[in-house]
Formats: C-alpha cells, structure tokens, sequence
C-alpha cells in the first residue's frame, strides 16, 4: 500500500468516525446522565434524515432545512423523552434499556407504515457532491469534507459547552454522581431534558450526514448507526463523552483497513474481526480506553 | 437485601417441609394439566396451531434459559442466540439425511458426518441425539466464550456477548462447506412434536428451578444483588456466573435443535438480533428472575402476534381487502412493552412464581414492594426496587 | 384434503360434483378470456374438436366474443377463489417484498374485472412474514392448514422459500415463487415452481456480454449476506473464468446487506495495478445505487455490470449522472417489446401513482396472473391438477417475459434482456439467450 492508497483509506476511515462520533456523543450523553443506552437514538437519526427528504421538497436552502430537520428531532427527543423514558426513570436499567428498544421498533414501523419502506434519494445539496483532488491519487468528497468538518465544530462546541456553562458543568456533575448532584441542588430533570436536546439534535445532523455520505434514506437506517455508536462508547469508555468520540474514531479506522490489510478471502469475517478486537480490548481494559469509573470486574 | 425461604429456622424446616409436600401437588397438578392440554390440542388443533404450541414451548424453553444467564446473575447477555445458532446447526447436520447433505454440497463435512444416517433410528432416539449434541455443543462452546466474559459485568458484558453473537452469525454466514451459507440448510425431517417440546419444557423448567432453590442458585442471587457482599462471604462469582452461562447455553441450544426439527430449515437470519430482542423481551416482559414469568412472557411474544395479524389485514371488502398495515402488530406489541415497562418495570411477575398465586395460596404480613400486585407470594423478595440508584447501573 | 377446502357454489364445471374434463377447462379458459383465440384453437385441436365445432361451443357459452372478437368474460360471482401470498412486508425484505405484493394485488384487481378464476373472484390472502424464517413457516402453515388455500404465490428471496416451499410441498400446494431466483429452489420438491429466470441464466448472459466487449479482467463485489447477490456472483465467475471466455478475476470482494459505507471495498479496487476492464458488482437494489455513487465517488470510471437488482430508478435516482456505463440484465417484459409488460407499467402506474420501483413489482404480477391461468387450465383446486397445469404451461405472455416450463423442469426458459443506462435511463441493449449456462 502505497502513501496515496494509504491516504484514501485514511480519509474514508476519517469521515466514517466522525460520523459514529457524532451518533456515539448523544448516546453517551444520555447514558451517562440515565444509565440508558438510548437504543431509539437511531430512529431519531432517521427521523431527521426524513425530515430533511420531505422539507427540502418546499425549496428552501438546503441550510434552513437541515435547521429544521434538526429542530424536528429535538422535539421528538423531547417527546421521547416525556412520554416513554421520565415515567420509567428510576426503573432498573434493564427496565430503561427494555423501554427504548420498544420506542425504537414502534418508531420503525411507523415510519414503515408512514414512509413505506422504499429507500428514497436523500436530497443531497449539489454544492457538496463535488470531488476534492488531495493530490498523491487521493480524493475527498465533498460530502466528506463536510461530516468531518460539521462533527469537528459539533465537538468543539459540545466542549465549551460541557465546560463554560453552568448547565453543562450540571450536566458533568450528574454524570458523575446523580445523588451527589441532587444534593447540590441541581435541578436532575433540566439535566436530562438538556442532554436529550443534545443528544437529540446531534443525531438529527448525523441523520443529515448520513443520508448525504449514503445517498438514500429508509426507516430501518438508524439500526446499523446505533449499534456502531454502542460499541464505540463502550471501548471508549462508557457514559465518557471523549472516550465515546474516540472509539468511534478508532471503529472507523478500525472497519476501513481491515477491508483493506485482510486478505480477499477473509473480508466477509471483517465484522468478527472488528468484535474479536472489541472483546479482547473489554477484557484487558473492562473500563473501555477513557472511562473512570471503576468498573466492576471480578 | 436477599430475602430467601424461611429454611433457617426449625419452624421454618418444618414449614418447608410441607411446602415441599404442597410444591410436589403442585407440580403433579400442573404436569397433569399440561399434558391433558397437549392431548386436546395434538387431537383437534390443525398443523398451523399445533406449530404455534410447539414454538411456544421452544421460545419459553430459551427464555427460561436467559433467565437462568441474565436474571439470576445480572450478566445481561446478548449472546444466548448465538447458543441457539450452534445447537439448531448441530441438530440439522445429525439428522438431514445423507442424500441431502450430499444434494446440499456440503464439503466441509467430515466423513462420518456427511454419511451419518439417523433416519433408521427410531424418530424420538435421533431427535434426543440431535439436542442433546446441540445443547452440548452450545455449552462447550459457552464454557469457553464464558470463561473470559464472565469476568465482565453490566453493559461490558452485554457488548462482549453481542460481539459473540456477531461472530457466530459471520461463521454461520460465511462457512459455506458446512452451514451452507445465507441460504441455510433445508429438508431438516420434522421430528419435534408436541410432546417432546414440552418435555424438554419440564426438564428446563425443573433444572432451573432446582439451580435456582440450590446454594449455588442463592450465591448466584446474591451476587446479582450485590457483587461486594456476595465475595466477601466467600461466593467465587466467576464459577457461579460461568455455571449459569454453560447451562444456560445447553439449553438453549437444545430449543435451537428442536426449532430447525419443527420449522424445516436452519437459516442464519433466524439466529440474530430481530430473535435476540425477541427473547430478552419475553423475558423481561415475565419479570427478569422469574421462571413462570419467562414462560409466561414467551406465551404472549408468540401468540400476540399471530392473533394481531387480523388486525393487520385491515378490513375484507369484497374481492379485495382494504386497509391493511403491516407492521401495524409490532406497533401495538411495542407500545404495549412500554406501558408494562413505565407502569412494572419490574416485568409482569418480578422475581416472583405464577405457580402459588394460582392456587391462592397467599401469606399475609410479607413487605412487598410497592407496585406489585398482591395475588403472588413472592419467594424470593426482588431487589431491584432496593437498590441505590448508583448500583443500577451494575445490575443491568 | 380436497374435501375440506373450499368449493364453488355450483357455479361452471368446478360445481360439487362436476366431473373435470379438460373440455370443459378449455371453455372456462376462454370464457375467463384468459386464453388468446390461437391458444384456444391449438389447445382445442390437441383435445380433437375441429374449427366448427369449437365455433358452436363458443357460441352457447354467452358473451364469449364480443364484436371486435375480443373476448368479454361475464362479472365472476360465487366464494372466492384464495391464493396465499406470504410476503416479508416488514423487516429487512420489505422494500423487495412490498412491491411484489403490490404488483399481485394489481394482478388480483385485474383478473376481477376480466372473469376472476374460473368464474369466481379472486382474493389474495397476504401475510407478513417479517423477515423471519420461523415465521415464514408459520404464516405458510396458516396458509395451508388454516385457510385452505389452493395455491400460494409470494416470497422473493431463497432462504425463505426453503422455509415456505418445504411447507407447501408437505402439504401438497402448488408455490409459485415470485422472485428468488436461485435454480436451485425448485429442489424443494414437485410443487415448487419458480417464475423469474435462474441466477446461472442472467449471470452467464452478464459474462456473455462482457466477453464480447472485450472486457478481460473483472473485480468482484458481492453481498455475503443474501443468498441471490452471493450466488449471481458465483454463477458470474463460473461462466466468466469458462475456458471459452477466459476471463480473469482480479479482486473479490464482500459488503454486507444493509452496509452503506463501501469506501474500503471500493478503495481497494481502485487500487489494483492494472486496473480491471470492468466491475461486476452483485447487489441487492437498496445498495446498488449508493455503490455505484461511491465507486464514481472515488474515480473508478469503469464499466460496472450486474443482475436484476439494477433494476430499480433508484439506481439512476442516487446516482445521477454516475450510473453511465452501467449494465445489467434484468427479466425482459418493462424492456422488451412485449406488450403485456408495457400494459402492465402502465396500470401499475395508474394504480399507485409511482413507476414500479423493482423489478419484483412486474414479477409479483406475474405470479398471480400465471397462477390464475394454471388454475384454470387445471378447471380445478385440487393441488395435483393444479400442479400439472402449472408444468404444463407453455407460451404464458407474462409482464416479465413468456413463460414455459419445460418437460420435468419446474424453472422457466425465459430469456434475459440487457440493459444499458443511458441519459439517466435504462436502455434495451438486446434479449439474450446465453449461449452455455453453468450448473445450478
């Protein structure tokens, strides 16, 4: 493999990381917060993305409506978040974990029912399809460019946020240590609807991403994203927010060069490869690369 | 935190005498009941209705399995139907007969295997060799996944075991010469009937149950309940843990055996996530450290969604039907999860029996915890209601 | 097993205790106007009844012939004639399913309209099957013993029709299967009839063509996960590596169904030094038109080639401008010159309002109208009739091309279109029929 073969795969490596990263980040937020692995974060992904395929159909700027698409799966978070998840707070995580992934097959059906499950042409702008020349054979995509870039700023901003404001302070607290929090008078219910807000409106512009990078959208899309973003919390280290971008990073890279390292024979077990890795980084490292808190091993 | 039979005092061994007396009528009882149910229903119900019976009998046989791994140790594992993916391949492979594995091209057999010919054995013996290989196969494989995983506890172990389940259907997937690939295997003879499936029922039911009600089942809950605790009154976590994993594999792999013997073919699209999410509602839905509540909660998950198929199909109109939404039962079946899960997040049962509340039998001056219903005794107190909320997060 | 399922209601030669004679299935054949006039003289000679006398028996049956000569069928009435349509509706398949069972629908409202089956009206009995083998067996199960269906049509992927066709063969009812096209699904068992061509047709007429394009050297991309994408892919290298041929493969590589990222398999390819002359890419139509956008994505301008699962306007819809030099073979009705498939993309049309979004939607048609036909020429719902009128099937017009069973072969002698897409727009580049195919 020479340097421009290895900088293509580079660049594809890097796109699809950010990609999961910006799946991984709300999943993460939310589990730190609830102990809920969020498994309906993909249909809100998808929702976003469909949201954006039926109001680019009014013609406005392709920016108002990813605006929109994003507002739109806030709200839905937000309903989620009341209706399914705050009267089951408090139940055991198994109870929690249980409750979303029946919000996320009701969300799938529906949209199976409301959409159809055609896959349809997700309306991608054709300012960012062009091609980038890197030179060295290297070429980016537009489309590429782009995720990298959106997640990169997303990230940034997620970090003064959780940092510099007094919410986002509250937010780390109480990923921390719930009680502790509550006895410091943070309000808990602000914290988790904040963090579904968040988590809610990453997944809406990984939704947008996602259907620019693929190019067709369908109601069974979120699965796929959402299972890559739990693994990549956990060999990051779960309920950390860096260690969730991380292990996407390293899942990205991770799935591109093994198609490209592995022998032509072996490609089809990329996947058993992935998780032979997975499990052996849990094993030797049970608390994931970032994460703090003891875990519990025996 | 663990609240378990009264059989510490000497009134409490005589009053566990006669519950032993009272358990065994109710055992017979039952035993009766279902085999009066499975004579009705082997004489007047049709093909159809008969394979719903039997699948009931296979799912629940798997869910109490998962109880068995997930609800008595709190290792929430993702894998168990990879264990049901072993043991439906080892089946199908003993009993296809030999023309068909050679019709199949199946190269990656060994010999004997691809002229093993059970079809002159009589139905039930090649039957019992098929599961019992499939179940044994699943737990040397269980043992050997488990030893390192079982280390593992909460969310890390339902990763880890979903790696495993990931890599079982890649082999099954891409193994061509002995799975046959994505288009599975086929002309498995249909020798799970009835009888069998529920036998197999009664079997798993009753090692679970006597897991369960053993030492090792309490230091199992123990350990569940709370980690610390449990090693410091010298419990080794990782056997208990590792011996729940293993038979709880073997069985499963024995429904994985009786299911391709009913259905006909073994596919690997049967054996991943849609059934893995199946099952863990069925089990969660029974209530986590329930054994009835498994069996009760596989009833549902396999019945609900064939009589929400009229539903489904809209209304009939003359010669066309309109109105149909398919999809429309997942819809209802998942909405309803929800609701059992906001109002008893503890499942329909908790970790409670269905068996005593039938016969009324119910014991005044026990602390329940709120939301439970007081038509069940509970022998064993649930503790999830007890837990600090920082704990939450490891008994998951 | 004949007794317990429905009956008509003394209505035409299928009254209780009728006796069958294929006289009189040939006048139901014309009288449901399912039989062009050629047919029925050809048929009426083979059963030794001149011209005249067939003029005269046209004649009493009323409203046979209208004045243009086309025949009018009189409105169907009495119970229902059933067939079940097991189809995965929700789950991974729906996009492939959904269309085939709206194409059978249309098929259903159609044949309502021109004379139901043998004079009585169609209903398709419809299932999910969700995309699980278990519950595929079930819902055929139910179909069989419950409804007491006399025929089943549905399903378009192998793995499934296994689960289905075992069950129907047990059972004895005929199961046309719509859409898998692996040839080795008719293995089941003597009622399991398919009605797409096998894979080793269009994957011999794909190689065919790339040899005479002079295309040498090929890259392989192929769907591990799905049997059809696995097995066209095989078939292609067969008939491609032949001796005659002598083609090379230069990479094989593998994606999984519903991967949407193939930057690396495709990275890959275009990083072999020499480049391949062409990429023979076996997809399912939900990945093809991302793939082919991402391999143009990454400058691969190669011609790629591939089987019916192209045949999708999402393909040229994702796409765009990247799906030139892009070819595929597909069944021959929507391309052809055949008038039953433009009458069909039509009505289809007319009926959803959208242009058949797979080629499933044509096949799904297809399944009720030459299971209709069968039924009729068998005058009967006896399973065994049933089935000898189904292999007995010679020259059916079908949307997806004509069909014919051949003596002892329960998988169609169709030939395969090829197509190019042209100007965003598949083109017709031939009909073919591949000079050798491999073995299913």
């Amino acid at each position: 493999m020479n340097f421009g073969q290895f900088g293509q795969q580079f660049v594809n490596g890097l796109s699809l990381g950010s990609i999961y990263a910006l799946v991984a980040i709300g999943l993460a937020m939310i589990f730190g917060i609830l102990r809920l692995i969020n498994f309906a974060h993909g249909e809100v992904l998808m929702l976003g993305a469909f949201a954006t395929y039926f109001y680019a159909r009014s013609g406005l700027p392709f920016l108002v409506i990813a605006v929109l698409a994003v507002l739109t799966t806030v709200v839905i978070g937000l309903v989620m978040e009341r209706v399914a998840y705050r009267p089951a707070r408090g139940a055991p995580d198994v109870a929690l974990l249980l409750t979303s992934l029946g919000v996320s097959i009701a969300l799938q059906n529906a949209a199976v029912l409301a959409f159809s499950a055609q896959p349809k042409k997700f309306p991608t702008p054709r300012l960012i399809e062009q091609q980038v020349d890197l030179g060295a054979g290297v070429q980016i995509s537009g489309t590429n460019l782009v995720t990298v870039g959106v997640a990169l700023a997303l990230m940034a901003g997620l970090t003064l946020f959780v940092t510099r404001t007094q919410l986002g302070v509250s937010m780390r607290a109480t990923a921390e240590n719930v009680t502790a929090a509550q006895l410091m008078g943070i309000n808990i219910t602000t914290v988790i609807v904040a963090a579904f807000v968040i988590g809610s409106a990453m997944a809406g512009v990984a939704g947008i991403l996602w259907g620019a990078r693929v190019g067709r959208i369908e109601p069974l899309m979120g699965f796929i994203p959402v299972l890559k973003a739990f693994v990549a919390t956990v060999i990051g280290g779960f309920g950390s927010i860096p260690g969730a971008v991380l292990g996407a990073y390293i899942l990205g890279f991770g799935e591109i060069f093994l198609v490209a390292w592995l022998p032509d024979a072996l490609t089809s077990y990329r996947d058993a490869f992935v998780f032979t890795a997975l499990i052996l980084v849990l094993l030797v490292r049970p608390q994931g690369i970032l994460g703090s808190t003891e875990p519990e091993k025996i | 935190m663990v609240t378990l039979d009264h059989a510490g005092s000497p009134r409490g061994m005589a009053r566990s005498r006669s519950r032993g007396v009272q358990r065994l009528a109710v055992a017979v009882a039952a035993l009766a009941l279902l085999g009066l149910f499975l004579a009705y229903a082997e004489a007047s119900l049709n093909g159809y209705r008969q394979q719903l019976v039997t699948l009931v009998a296979i799912n629940a046989i798997i869910a109490v399995s998962l109880t068995l791994t997930s609800g008595f140790t709190g290792v929430f594992s993702l894998g168990q139907i990879g264990f049901l993916a072993i043991g439906a391949y080892t089946g199908a492979l003993l009993t296809i007969a030999p023309q068909w594995k050679s019709e199949m091209f199946l190269p990656g057999l060994p010999e004997w295997l691809a002229t093993l010919d059970l079809s002159a054995w009589p139905e039930q013996a090649a039957l019992l060799v098929a599961c019992v290989a499939g179940g044994g196969l699943a737990a040397l494989v269980a043992a050997l996944v488990g030893a390192p995983l079982m280390r593992l506890s909460g969310h890390y172990v339902a990763v880890a075991t979903m790696g495993f389940l990931i890599i079982v259907q890649a082999v099954a997937i891409n193994w061509e010469g002995v799975t046959r690939g994505a288009r599975g295997l086929s002309q498995i003879p249909g020798l799970t009937g009835l009888w069998v499936a529920y036998a197999w029922v009664v079997v798993t039911v009753y090692a679970v149950w006597r897991l369960r009600a053993s030492s090792f089942g309490r230091a199992m809950i123990a350990s569940r309940e709370n980690l610390i605790a449990a090693r410091a009154i010298g419990v080794d976590v990782l056997r208990k843990r590792l011996l729940a994993f293993v038979v709880g594999a073997f069985f499963t792999g024995v429904a994985g055996s009786l299911l391709v013997h009913q259905i006909g073919t073994a596919a690997p699209s049967a054996f991943y996530f849609t059934t893995t999410f199946n099952v863990i509602i069925m089990v969660v839905l029974g209530g986590m450290g329930s054994i009835s509540g498994a069996v009760v909660g596989a009833t549902i998950l396999t019945l609900a969604p064939e009589y929400l198929r009229d539903v489904e199909d809209g209304m009939d109109l003359g010669p066309l039907s309109f109105g149909a939404h398919y999809g429309l039962a997942q819809i209802i079946l998942a909405v309803g999860f929800i609701l059992v899960m906001i109002f008893r997040p503890q499942g329909l049962f908790g970790d409670r029996e269905v068996g005593p509340a039938l016969l009324g039998r119910f014991r005044p001056g026990r602390r329940r915890p709120a939301g439970l219903s007081p038509d069940a005794t509970p022998t064993l107190a649930p503790g999830v209601d007890e837990i600090p909320a920082d704990d939450r997060s490891r008994t998951g | 097993m004949g007794d317990s399922r429905e009956r008509g209601n003394g209505h035409g030669p299928d009254s209780p205790g009728a006796s069958v004679t294929p006289v009189s299935a040939l006048l139901e054949g014309a009288l449901s106007g399912r039989f062009s006039r050629r047919q029925i003289v050809r048929r009426a000679a083979a059963l030794g009844i001149s011209g005249p006398m067939l003029a005269a028996m046209l004649k009493i049956a009323p409203g046979v012939a209208a004045q243009d000569g086309t025949p009018v069928a009189p409105p169907p009435s009495g119970d229902p004639v059933v067939i079940g349509c097991p189809y995965n509706l929700t789950g991974g398949y729906a996009s492939l399913d959904n269309p085939a069972r709206e194409g059978s629908e249309l098929a259903a409202e159609e044949l309502n309209r021109s004379g139901g089956i043998l004079g009585r009206p169609v209903r398709l009995q419809v299932y999910d099957g969700k995309s699980d083998v278990p519950t595929i067996t079930s819902v055929v199960k139910r179909l069989v013993e419950e409804d007491k269906v006399p025929a089943l049509a549905g399903l378009t992927d192998t793995s499934y029709m296994f689960a289905g066709g075992q069950v129907a063969q047990e059972a004895g009812v005929p199961f046309l299967d719509v859409g898998g096209t692996a040839p080795i699904i008719t293995s089941i068992g003597d009622y399991i009839f398919m009605l797409p061509f096998g894979d080793n047709v269009q994957a011999a007429a794909s190689a065919e063509f790339a040899q005479t394009k002079g295309w040498q050297t090929c890259a392989l991309l192929f769907d591990e996960a799905m049997d059809y994408t696995k097995f066209l892919a095989k078939y292609f290298k067969d008939r491609y590596t032949a001796e005659d041929i002598g083609g090379q493969i230069v990479s094989e590589l593998t994606y999984s169904m519903g991967d949407t990222d193939f930057s690396a398999q495709l990275t890959e390819f275009k990083n072999l030094n020499p480049a391949p002359a062409v990429l023979f890419i076996s997809s399912n139509p939900g990945e093809i038109g991302t793939i082919v956008k991402q391999a143009r994505d990454l400058g691969l301008t190669q011609p790629i080639l591939g089987g019916d699962g192209y045949d999708t306007p999402l393909l040229v819809e994702l796409a765009g401008d990247a799906s030139r030099d892009v070819f595929f073979t597909t069944h021959q009705g929507v391309f052809g010159d055949a008038p039953e498939g433009k009458a069909f993309a039509e009505a289809y049309q007319v009926k959803y309002g959208k242009a058949p979004e797979v080629a499933f939607a044509a096949l799904g048609y297809d399944g009720i109208k030459l299971m209709a036909d069968a039924i009729n020429r068998a005058g009967s719902l006896e399973g065994e009739a049933i089935r000898d009128a189904l292999a007995a099937t010679q020259g059916f017009n079908g949307a997806t091309g004509t069909i014919s069973y051949e003596e002892g072969s329960r998988i169609p002698s169709k030939s395969v279109a090829l197509v190019e897409i042209k100007d965003r727009a598949p083109s017709l580049i031939e009909i073919v029929v591949p000079k050798t195919i491999p073995p299913a």
